[in-house]
């Protein structure tokens, strides 16, 4: 179908200026392929759920854009809409639905009207909530049941593209490493997967390539085989210096 | 610690955004009703003493104390322009007679109707019904929401009891609350003696009280909402409950234990005792008739004098033991009526105590002198002056009276001076005795303040996003607490609406068969009937105006028709809490529940996060919103329509007899309250889609119904009676005698004239040598002449009289209908006021309902007095014989014997006497007068609608 070497998820030079004049977003550029997990790392207000944000539209850049299989996301918000799957870092639902309900009303509203209740069974057992809580209402679920039925949400848009908004916080070990897993096999069924974190030790366990941001800025960005050996997390602290408490010290800026 | 969690509410309450929009609401509102009030006082005092001097007036040209018309007003009192109660609704005068029933005519609303369609602002009201909304805002979060918040668990981290912090949250919470109550309150106190209002020192007092009262009622309130809130874990479940019991609470128990009372108390009515009056008196004098004709007297030739004295002792017995049994029946019927209206009085409001609303308004009515209390106040001070007025006319009877004489000689009669006259001075009730009676609400106020206090210690995107939004509306608790309360108000309005319709049915045809058999006691010579208004089914749903206007009117000659009797004169109790219906449900609580349905359809989802996770989806944002209106509607509609059906169905099995006319007019009503609340669903859009936050757009929305539903009408109406003068009842009648007196003073100078220069004429035509035979020819034709000139003068006089008066109600009717004009112009800016017109239309209980029924009573006049012209003439002289006669004949053994002749003339046959029936509008009529507010209705929906769909289109969703 598309062109294999044009990649799914790209920005250009993107940068997003607030009206109170603060830069959230300063001149990012990054490709994602199909098959490939991207993971943003990065301190509170680095500007990581600002780029989300601007894939999924729910901003205009101020300048650059954010391009979904070539389609400008800010020209053609739905027909990208269309092609990209979102979990949020707290997963809100409607607390008045059952699991099920929510889940028949946003793919729905993601354009899949042919599932079959089976079908929405299936998805809730995958992402790993357990059968009694199908049919419950929202409002009594802790916040990784309600993280799972997020994903759950994206699975069944099956879209190619998908945003993970800090998606493993909350989530007990356990529920940790099925995660993974699901991130695993959905990269095995070519999705192009872009996931912002503070975990870096579950960036390096599962990213393809790695970009740490700061103050807005893309400060480092390295391919899994370049990390090959390299501590990440002492990359981590070398170009952030915020989790050492010392001053950022940028040096060799990558692009 | 205490002054800590004190300190910290209050600072927390004085900065947020609630507590400026209740500050803002309250000082509008509150000042409002001061200036209001106050300058109510001025227009009716001015009118007060404009009614007594022209009362007075008119008596000047009189030279007979007997023939005086005096009346007695009720003065404004300033307290009860602020706290308003019964006193529009009972009569203002009463016309002193020494003798005989006091009763007090001309009530404010039969008079002005247009002020009972919406009505007065007063601070009983701004309490009641707006203020406990707010003290529900103020505290209905005050725990869950710090719970919510997680603080909760934060401050209890520390070492507080939490017996400290609760009395510390509701202090401050309360003393914070004051604060936007008692400025604008001591700006309005202010206003009241900068614009003159002369208050004594027993009514600061009492406006002192009025106040406490209030803070009090809130103090109510305030706990319930802590209590709630203590009880339930979120704070939108605690609204909600807050909400219903304040439905109940304000809107509910007050009227409905009126109602109840009313049904299970029956109180005869004003027209009952008036019919078996009459009834009596037919009967008696058919007796007395009859004992008569059969009384004889044998005349004895000695002596004459003595027969004949015996037959007058007979009379004067008779006629005296029928007045001594008149006067008791009367008594006997005057005597149930108030008992049965005490015993009815005390359960009603026995029950209305259940709810702190109605225990608040009971105690400031009282305060202000408005109460129930107010119109058997005004008649024991009627009835103590009619003592002091009684012994004032003693002196003065002999009198000389109005002489049509021919002797110019003769001394003129001195016409009397008015300012004899004792003044009637209007004592308030002393205020120990009020202070006593509102004791008890007070007591019943404190209860409820510290029971709460105790208990506290303890397929396509469309058809998707319209699916979800109906789903979501149907699975909330919202959504049942709507069901619940639209079913038990409708079906309980409906209910009693129908038993109020068979209540009027049946009195109107007992009283029509009673009519019937006063008419048989008559003779067609001076026929007089009663007109009666009909009640319509429509007013099941839609009572409008029809409770304040009168019920009947009598048709006498050629006098005006005029309406008396309305159902809130008559029977006061139903005034103090007045009927809840259909419209009433739709304009005031329909109206808030759609605003609860949609004030946080945007932007609550976006607290929620899932407005961000529906735009992550290629949601175009026109169809969202144009989902978002549709749903939100069809969630409301279902609801409202199956009691709605419910109660069409009680219709039809009570069997109230509805027309093709009424089902049409019945499915117009209920589109236009489609349209009504389409508007506040677009409104509720509106402002969740120009806020972030959910709680800023329900204020917004809140403040925006307070103004729609309450303040824009009201003022509407009042403004336009502040632009436009319209002379009141009395005063016309006061300028119509003067008229009258003028008139007939000239006509009996230029008659005296007239026959003195006739006699003069006649003299100088008399010869000495006419035979007196020519002479009397003479004499009696120009007796003839005389007298055919005397009548042609009258008539011309009467009809200049009934010409000015015609021309004076024309032009009040006039001054009226412009005022009405005005007012419904400016209250249009309110979807409220546009949807209270067109539902009064189409039920025919608008203000225009007194001058249509005036009218074609009018018309049935006419048809009547042609008809008895007809049927006089046809039983010739006969029709007007009566009076009592004497007749003597001789018996077979020779004496004379002497008896009383009494024929009865022939009376009417009541089958003869048309009834009266007024025609209903057609669907037309009624439709293209609607036509208008159905319109302004839509627009105001598809504006505000409009509004929200740009708004939207570049809200920011995250």
């Amino acid at each position: 179908m598309e062109d294999n070497s044009q990649p799914m998820m790209e920005t250009c030079n993107l940068t997003k200026v607030y009206e109170d004049g603060v830069k959230a977003v300063d001149d990012v550029s990054f490709q994602i392929h199909r098959g490939e997990i991207y993971t943003m790392l990065g301190g509170n207000g680095a500007g990581k759920t600002t780029t989300i944000n601007l894939f999924l539209n729910l901003i205009d850049p101020t300048e650059g854009e954010a391009r979904v299989n070539g389609i400008p996301t800010h020209r053609q918000p739905l027909q990208a809409k269309a092609l990209m799957a979102f979990v949020s870092e707290n997963v809100m639902l409607y607390p008045g639905f059952t699991a099920i309900q929510n889940l028949d009303y946003f793919a729905r509203l993601g354009g899949k009207t042919k599932y079959k209740r089976k079908d929405y069974e299936d998805v809730l057992m995958r992402v790993g909530l357990e059968e009694k809580s199908h049919n419950r209402r929202l409002k009594g679920f802790s916040k990784g049941m309600r993280q799972k039925c997020g994903i759950a949400i994206a699975i069944l848009k099956n879209a190619p593209a998908i945003l993970l908004d800090e998606p493993t916080s909350g989530l007990d070990p356990k529920a940790g490493i099925e995660f993974i897993n699901l991130l695993r096999t959905l990269r095995e069924e070519g999705k192009a997967i872009l996931m912002s974190t503070h975990d870096i030790f579950r960036a390096k366990e599962i990213a393809d390539t790695v970009g740490i941001m700061d103050a807005g800025r893309l400060i480092m960005q390295k391919k899994k085989e370049e990390l090959e050996g390299a501590d990440l997390e002492e990359l981590y602290v070398k170009y952030m210096g915020g989790l050492a408490g010392t001053q950022p010290e940028p040096e060799n800026p990558v692009m | 610690m205490f002054r800590l969690i004190v300190a910290k509410e209050l600072r927390e309450i004085i900065a947020s955004t609630k507590f400026a929009v209740t500050f803002l609401v309250c000082s509008l509102l509150i000042i409002l009703a001061f200036y209001v009030g106050a300058r109510n006082y001025q227009v009716g005092m001015a009118q007060h003493e404009l009614e007594v001097s022209e009362n007075l007036q008119q008596m000047k040209s009189h030279t007979n104390w007997r023939s005086i018309q005096h009346r007695i007003f009720l003065p404004p009192q300033p307290l009860m322009t602020l706290v308003t109660g019964i006193s529009n609704d009972i009569g203002r005068n009463i016309q002193v007679e020494t003798q005989g029933e006091l009763t007090p005519q001309d009530s404010r609303f039969n008079d002005d109707p247009v002020f009972a369609v919406f009505r007065f602002l007063d601070l009983d009201f701004i309490f009641q019904v707006v203020l406990s909304l707010f003290a529900i805002l103020f505290l209905y979060n005050a725990i869950n929401g710090e719970k919510e918040q997680g603080t909760l668990r934060l401050t209890f981290t520390n070492s507080i009891p939490r017996d400290t912090y609760i009395l510390g949250k509701i202090t401050g919470a309360f003393l914070a609350m004051s604060i936007p109550l008692l400025i604008p309150i001591l700006i309005g106190c202010l206003l009241l003696p900068i614009m003159g209002i002369p208050m004594a020192a027993g009514e600061w007092i009492r406006l002192a009280m009025v106040i406490l009262t209030g803070l009090l009622f809130l103090g109510a309130f305030s706990t319930l909402s802590l209590f709630v809130s203590a009880l339930t874990h979120r704070s939108s479940s605690s609204f909600l409950i807050l909400l219903v019991a304040w439905i109940f609470a304000v809107l509910i128990i007050p009227r409905a234990s009126v109602l109840l009372a009313g049904n299970m108390v029956d109180v005869i009515s004003v027209d009952e005792i008036a019919h078996q009056k009459i009834q009596q008196d037919y009967e008696n004098e058919q007796e007395m008739m009859a004992r008569m004709n059969e009384f004889e007297v044998v005349i004895d030739p000695n002596d004459t004098r003595g027969s004949f004295d015996k037959l007058t002792t007979f009379l004067r017995e008779s006629t005296e033991r029928l007045e001594k049994e008149r006067k008791e029946l009367a008594e006997r019927l005057e005597e149930q009526r108030r008992n049965e209206e005490s015993t009815q009085q005390r359960l009603a409001l026995g029950l209305a105590r259940i709810s702190p609303a109605s225990a608040f308004s009971l105690a400031v009515t009282n305060l202000a002198g408005s109460s129930l209390e107010l119109k058997n106040h005004y008649l024991e001070e009627a009835r103590r002056y009619r003592g002091i007025y009684a012994g004032f006319m003693e002196g003065k009877s002999g009198t000389q009276g109005i002489i049509l004489t021919a002797n110019p000689n003769q001394p003129k009669p001195e016409p009397i001076d008015p300012a004899e006259l004792p003044e009637f001075q209007y004592r308030q009730p002393p205020l120990e005795s009020v202070v006593r009676a509102s004791v008890l609400d007070l007591g019943i106020l404190m209860i409820f303040n510290i029971v709460g206090e105790l208990r506290k210690r303890g397929t396509t995107m469309l058809s998707t996003l319209i699916r979800k939004e109906l789903k979501s509306i149907i699975s909330s608790p919202k959504f049942a607490i709507t069901f619940a309360a639209c079913s038990i108000l409708i079906m309980l309005s409906v209910w009693i609406g129908i038993q109020d319709y068979r209540a009027g049915m049946e009195r109107t045809e007992a009283a029509l068969e009673i009519n019937s058999q006063v008419l048989k006691t008559i003779t067609w010579n001076d026929i007089h009937t009663r007109a009666f208004r009909h009640p319509d089914p429509l007013q099941i749903f839609v009572a409008g105006v029809n409770n304040d206007v009168g019920r009947l009117s009598e048709i006498r000659g050629r006098e005006e028709v005029n309406l008396k009797n309305s159902v809130y004169s008559d029977d006061s109790i139903f005034a103090v809490f007045r009927l809840v219906d259909f419209a009433f449900i739709m304009q005031i609580v329909l109206s808030l529940l759609a605003i609860l349905f949609t004030y946080d359809a945007v932007n609550g989802e976006r607290e929620e996060g899932t407005l961000q996770l529906t735009f992550s989806n290629p949601v175009p944002r026109a169809k969202y919103i144009l989902g978002k209106l549709v749903g939100s509607w069809l969630g409301l509609v279902i609801p409202l329509s199956i009691p709605v059906l419910l109660s069409v169905l009680l219709v039809l099995i009570m069997k109230i007899p509805m027309t093709p006319l009424h089902w049409q007019k019945l499915g117009g009503l209920f589109l236009v309250s489609l349209l009504y609340f389409t508007f506040f669903i677009a409104l509720g859009l509106l402002t969740s889609a120009l806020s972030r936050r959910s709680a800023t757009s329900f204020l917004i929305s809140l403040v925006i119904w307070v103004f729609f539903v309450f303040i824009v009408p009201r003022a509407g109406i009042m403004a336009a009676g502040q632009f436009v003068d319209v002379p009141s009842v009395a005063e016309m009648k006061s300028r119509q005698a003067a008229y009258t007196k003028d008139k007939q003073d000239e006509y009996q100078a230029r008659m005296s004239e007239f026959i003195q220069s006739f006699i003069k004429r006649q003299m100088s035509r008399m010869t000495p040598d006419m035979t007196p035979q020519e002479r009397n020819e003479m004499t009696k034709n120009l007796q003839g002449e005389l007298e055919q000139e005397i009548s042609k003068e009258r008539k011309v006089m009467e009809a200049e009289i009934a010409d000015y008066g015609y021309r004076l109600h024309e032009e009040r009717r006039n001054r009226q209908a412009q005022q009405e004009r005005l007012g419904y112009l400016l209250s249009r800016f309110s979807p409220a006021s546009s949807f209270r017109l067109a539902a009064m239309n189409l039920a025919e209980t608008d203000v225009l309902l007194k001058t249509r029924a005036e009218k074609a009573m009018t018309d049935f006049r006419s048809n009547l007095l042609e008809m008895a012209e007809v049927k006089t003439r046809e039983q010739g002289s006969e029709g007007m014989m009566g009076g009592i006669r004497t007749r003597t004949h001789q018996r077979n053994d020779g004496t004379t014997v002497i008896g009383f002749d009494r024929r009865t003339p022939p009376t009417v046959n009541p089958e003869d006497v048309p009834i009266f029936v007024q025609a209903p509008r057609t669907f037309g009529d009624t439709a293209s007068d609607t036509l208008m507010d159905i319109g302004l209705l839509a627009i105001y929906s598809i504006v505000s609608f409009s509004i929200t769909f740009v708004a939207f289109l570049r809200y920011d969703v995250r």
